[in-house]
């Protein structure tokens, strides 16, 4: 790829990187820190990348940059949780009180409470619309398993709504 | 949609069932439908479905690069081959020019080259040949 076409190609798909990047890290600097790594190393091999699967190529490298950077670090998931939308956990509501925005909201912070795994494939099925394929392409997952993670992962997301929910009425 | 085909659409999607194309039809579906005509289950559902709207308004700026800076280690390849381009010419124009060798040493000077092979034809000469006048005595030294 030449400069102009790598520079378009990357920010058509920055955005997506940068939102896995916040489901894997739960802290948005450094999830902004890890989307220019990305830029920079991808630059370097620009003249080797190919236009075809671009996305996917993307993911799977922020990927690794990401688990390189929580294998540096210790995570603090419930204070991201907690702190960024002033939100407190155990609030419940009744359903005709908040929109289906809000409830968005909501299932979206309760996302970065599943187990590591879970969350990534649900982030990438229900937030990018991500393929079995592709998405077992970026986790190393078979799609076995990666349906298996989703189904888990909604199970538990539904559970908490419903929770708050019922606790609501 | 029928109530009947929207709960067994929800229980293959909490299953991780549905295709894209399965789930694209039943946010379609639940859109239409207002909260209250909604199950409890059907209203989380509608709530994940929208979490890629909410996600959409997540964004980074990144700073671009537009030319080609070279790496370090190209500027250093360049400036060594320059380099070697320059002075090896000059290396090679300092050294004396060797016109041949005597006795294992170099001769580096012109007139001593020349005065040795002055020196080399004359022992030639000097040395004795054997006395050939006719075609015939050739024939009878062999």
């Amino acid at each position: 790829m030449n400069i102009e076409e790598f520079n378009t190609e990357f920010l058509r798909f920055k955005d997506a990187a940068y939102r896995y990047a916040v489901a894997i890290l739960h802290d948005r600097s450094a999830a902004e820190d890890a989307t220019q790594d990305l830029y920079e190393k991808l630059w370097r091999r620009r003249l080797l990348i190919r236009h075809a699967r671009f996305k996917s190529l993307l993911l799977v490298a922020m990927r690794n940059i990401c688990l390189d950077v929580v294998r540096q670090r210790s995570r603090e998931r419930e204070r991201f949780v907690a702190e960024s939308h002033n939100l407190p956990d155990n609030e419940d509501f009744a359903p005709q009180e908040l929109s289906t925005s809000d409830m968005a909201q909501i299932a979206r912070r309760l996302i970065a409470t599943l187990p590591e795994r879970e969350a990534e494939v649900m982030h990438l099925r229900d937030c990018e619309g991500l393929e079995f394929s592709e998405i077992a392409a970026i986790t190393h997952q078979s799609e076995a398993a990666v349906r298996m993670a989703l189904s888990r992962a909604r199970q538990r997301v539904k559970q908490q709504l419903l929770k708050r929910i019922s606790n609501g009425q | 949609m029928d109530n009947r085909l929207l709960s067994e659409l929800c229980e293959r999607y909490f299953a991780g069932t549905t295709s894209l194309d399965d789930e694209r039809v039943l946010r379609q579906a639940l859109s239409c439908l207002d909260a209250d005509m909604l199950s409890a289950e059907m209203l989380a559902v509608k709530a994940m479905m929208e979490m890629s709207a909410v996600s959409e308004q997540e964004r980074v700026s990144v700073r671009l690069r537009h030319t080609v800076t070279p790496s370090w280690r190209l500027r250093v390849a360049v400036a060594v081959a320059l380099l070697a381009i320059i002075l090896i010419p000059i290396y090679k124009l300092s050294q004396p020019t060797v016109y041949g060798y005597y006795n294992g040493e170099p001769i580096t000077s012109l007139a001593e080259a020349e005065a040795r092979a002055q020196d080399i034809f004359n022992n030639l000469a000097q040395a004795e040949l054997p006395q050939v006048n006719t075609i015939e005595s050739l024939f009878e030294l062999n």
